[in-house]
């Protein structure tokens, strides 16, 4: 092997090192130092496309797909890949295709069908994503991106049962795992469980810092414990109309059990509650994004 | 109102490495089904939040809701056939409120239309709640504040025009019956 | 050959340090007169180059390993493989193993190596930078406090160590420097070298990985073996996160024992740590094994923030040193409104503003110098990258600093510098 060669594969292996690390940037600096993608090396092609994709990068990704697959046309890598990137811009028609063609010489694989299914959620066909991850869980059940995928149709479904399963056998593999604790702590805040959730929220941060919505979660879950953002509560346990008709239907029940001054006080607080919710809830959100 | 959490656990790239599996293939299941999915635009034409639609509907009756209940439908990407299922409830939630307004003994026409919302809202959430969820899932914004557009405008413009529109309709439905 | 003729070929390297064949007859004919030491010299800079043929490479590692040069015997066999060289490749693993692992080759102990003799030699990567190359505290501009913290527990204890050690205090051990990137670690570390007068060793990552399996361990050990044979010294590992990278976050199995084998060289295990002072700096101190973070490892965290106004005003004043700049040019209040930008976006805001004024001399004519505009315009156009880091920082200091670990971070997110440009 020549030095240039010796160079490149070194270059290469620092470049897959740093993708192992969540280091993608630097992934493409060590790339680009070794002087650009070696045409004849599919692996530089890979390794340069999947940085792209973790630097959110997504039509940059995707065009570096195609322009491998014009050189190795029937390579599932990079149809994955491809998959991948246009499913992160939204392009779900080209990933769909992209994934079916990958499908189709190598079918059954459970990250294809998990590509696959990712695409569906996004395009909002659950059902079919849902028959698709089937498939993926009979063949690998205990796969993490499985597992992961699993989890966030789940949520996308609101079977908070099935999410709690899945989060809670996420975190018999690590216990520390951030997006099992993230979604926990979501269930927790959905059922009004703010202390658990701000605990939960707490400790997915704590393992993945860059998640700056969870952090933003966690921080109004903390401040939902405060007195000053308890009327908000009802409206986050029982949402919106559920909250307004059971008001109604107390002040109306008043009325007719013939309470009327009763259901006149009962209306005038629920209407200030109402009004002190629209003040309330955008400066718990504005806190949530500032600094305590 | 309400302290969403978005989930948007990306998944890193060493994730999808592919393993080998023997499934057997399930043909329907791999006939492509979003060739006529449109790429969303996160920048301009965001939807509105579902929890303050509630609003329009109880203010304006189920005219005003339906009416951003349909454009918020095509906001937030639904298909072809879910966006009729929209213009569907809130067509008949205001056909039936009118009816109700005008030929129900009372003199409270206008209570009548806000129940009428009220109660169109609650099946219009029930369709939009799951694309709702995706649409926050799937952003790639890092505030979940920038995730909607805001309501003020848009709903009170549909609460004043939907009243005068619903009251005139069923002042004109009490002349012909 | 005769020392005459040896002070001839060495007068010609000298002249021409870039012909790698002269440097390697000379090279070759010190070995053939018993200078091997001196030989080895040589060839190791070639080896750093590539320049070394095939041929030569086991022999040079063999040599290395005699002299217990473990680097430079673990870099040649490195080499040789990637270059398909097999003749002698199998007896050089297995005597440079057998020397990780007990310091004996062949059943003879690894002889000590003598201090280098100061030579003019190129600097290699692999070479510790002698003391009297190095930075100095006063190179670095601002970050004052963080600089009296390294004075007080790093610099004194080797200056001063019969002090330290009446109060039961060794120098050396291991010490973390984080922050944003760009604010000025590797330029601290190597400052700290400095003040201590010590030869400041830098391991690069890429000096260490191999895509043979076990070859980046030894790659590893084999550095600290050459930083504990030049001790008293200092061993800076830049960018720890990609070396250690948390174990529990790593989906594949190939940097878990990387982690495993820089754990037990901080542990000392089999060979002693003193008297080397192990500087380390990362980006991201959350993505570290927390191993590494325990009593012992690196259990010193200093916080390198972003410069301050006087800092950035002098780093402005660097790069603006060799363009021609207008009168009207004020540093201190450009120093002013560039709250939280990293030396880096500094360095990047003045070629900006170089940029600007070239193109205005090429559209107008004349010289156009670098003006206030220019700077104000390439200004607005950027943004401090630390702000990212700085967000992800307060998310972890919020939910993870029970200990008060990162207690400094969360002091500097409070300043009025920091608020007033996280608000912005």
């Amino acid at each position: 092997m020549s030095g240039s060669a010796a160079s490149a594969a070194h270059a290469r292996e620092l470049a897959r090192h740093y993708l192992e690390v969540a280091q993608p940037a630097r992934a493409l600096d060590a790339l680009a130092r070794a002087g650009g993608a070696d045409p004849d090396d599919p692996d530089v092609w890979a390794l340069r496309g999947w940085a792209l994709v973790d630097l959110d990068r997504p039509a940059e990704a995707a065009r570096a797909a195609r322009d491998a697959l014009e050189r190795w046309p029937e390579d599932v890598d990079f149809l994955r890949l491809l998959a991948v990137a246009e499913s992160q811009r939204d392009h779900l028609a080209e990933a769909e295709a992209a994934v079916l063609a990958a499908l189709r010489l190598e079918p059954g694989d459970p990250h294809l069908l998990g590509a696959y299914a990712d695409a569906l959620m996004r395009g909002g066909q659950i059902a079919k994503a849902e028959a698709v991850l089937g498939l993926a869980a009979r063949a690998e059940p205990d796969d993490a991106l499985v597992l992961r995928l699993r989890l966030n149709l789940a949520w996308l479904r609101r079977d908070g049962r099935a999410a709690r399963e899945l989060a809670e056998r996420l975190l018999a593999r690590d216990a520390d795992d951030p997006q099992a604790h993230a979604m926990l702590g979501a269930l927790d805040l959905e059922r009004g469980r703010v202390r658990r959730a701000e605990t939960r929220l707490a400790t997915a941060v704590r393992h993945d810092p860059s998640a700056s919505s969870v952090a933003g979660a966690a921080r109004a879950a903390a401040l939902l414990r405060r007195p000053a953002y308890w009327p908000l509560l009802p409206f986050e346990r029982f949402g919106v109309l559920a909250t307004w008709i059971a008001a109604v239907a107390l002040i109306g029940g008043l009325r007719v059990a013939g309470l009327a001054t009763a259901s006149v006080v009962v209306a005038v607080v629920w209407l200030v509650l109402c009004a002190y919710t629209w003040i309330a809830a955008p400066a718990l959100a504005r806190r949530a994004g500032a600094p305590r | 109102m309400t302290a969403q959490v978005t989930l948007r656990m990306g998944f890193r790239s060493a994730a999808w490495a592919g393993t080998r599996g023997d499934v057997p293939g399930e043909g329907e299941l791999f006939a492509p089904t979003l060739d006529e999915h449109r790429p969303r635009d996160w920048a301009t034409r965001l939807p509105w939040r579902l929890s303050s639609q509630v609003y329009v509907g109880i203010l304006g009756g189920p005219l005003a809701v339906g009416v951003i209940a349909v454009l918020n439908a095509r906001r937030l990407g639904m298909a072809r056939g879910a966006r009729r299922l929209v213009a569907a409830i809130a067509a008949a939630g205001t056909i039936l409120a009118i009816v109700a307004a005008a030929l129900v003994p009372g003199d409270a026409p206008r209570l009548l239309i806000q129940l009428g919302g009220a109660l169109t809202y609650a099946a219009l959430h029930r369709v939009q709640r799951a694309p709702d969820r995706i649409h926050t899932t799937f952003s790639p914004h890092d505030d979940p504040a920038q995730d909607y557009a805001s309501l003020w405008v848009p709903g009170i413009a549909a609460v004043a025009a939907g009243l005068v529109v619903q009251l005139g309709l069923v002042a004109l439905v009490e002349a012909l019956a | 050959m005769n020392e005459q003729r040896l002070d001839g070929l060495r007068a010609a390297v000298e002249l021409s340090p870039d012909n790698h064949g002269l440097r390697l007859v000379l090279a070759e004919a010190l070995r053939d007169a018993g200078h091997d030491e001196e030989a080895l010299d040589h060839l190791g800079v070639l080896v750093e180059r590539g320049a070394i043929p095939d041929d030569e490479l086991v022999p040079t590692g063999a040599l290395a390993l005699r002299l217990g040069r473990l680097h430079l015997a673990a870099r040649c066999l490195e080499t040789a493989r990637a270059h398909g060289v097999i003749d002698g490749i199998a007896p050089l693993r297995r005597d440079l193993e057998e020397a990780l692992t007990d310091g004996t080759v062949g059943g003879r102990s690894v002889e000590a190596p003598t201090p280098p003799e100061p030579r003019d030699l190129e600097e290699s990567p692999a070479a510790p930078v002698p003391a009297a190359e190095q930075a100095a505290f006063a190179d670095v501009g601002g970050l004052d406090d963080v600089k009296a913290t390294i004075h007080r527990t790093i610099v004194l204890p080797f200056q001063r160590p019969d002090l330290y050690e009446r109060y039961g205090r060794r120098a050396g051990g291991s010490v973390l420097l984080y922050g944003p990137p760009g604010c000025g670690k590797t330029l601290l570390a190597r400052a700290t070298a400095g003040e201590c007068g010590l030869p400041f060793l830098n391991l690069r990552i890429e000096d260490v990985l191999d895509p043979y399996i076990g070859v980046s361990e030894a790659n590893l050990h084999a550095a600290f073996e050459a930083a504990r044979a030049s001790t008293p010294c200092v061993l800076f590992l830049d960018e720890l996160d990609a070396v250690a990278y948390a174990r529990r976050k790593q989906q594949g199995s190939g940097a878990r024992a990387l982690v495993d084998q820089l754990l037990q060289e901080l542990d000392a295990i089999g060979a002693d740590n003193r008297w080397l002072l192990v500087l380390a700096a990362t980006n991201a101190p959350w993505d570290v094994d927390d191993a590494l973070k325990r009593p012992g490892r690196f259990d010193r965290m200093i916080f390198v923030p972003p410069p301050d106004r006087a800092a950035r005003e002098r780093i402005l004043a660097l790069h603006l040193d060799g363009p021609p700049t207008a009168s009207d040019v004020d540093l201190a209040a450009l120093a002013a409104a560039t709250p939280l930008f990293s030396g880096a976006d500094l360095r990047h805001l003045t070629e900006r503003a170089v940029d600007l004024a070239i193109e205005e001399t090429l559209r107008d004519g004349g010289d156009v110098p670098v003006a206030r505009r220019h700077l104000e315009a390439a200004r607005d156009a950027l943004a401090p990258t630390t702000l990212d880091w700085l967000a992800t920082a307060r998310n972890y200091v919020e939910f993870a600093n029970a200990s008060g670990r990162y207690d400094d971070v969360r002091a500097y997110l409070a300043s009025p510098e920091a608020r007033a440009a996280a608000r912005r």
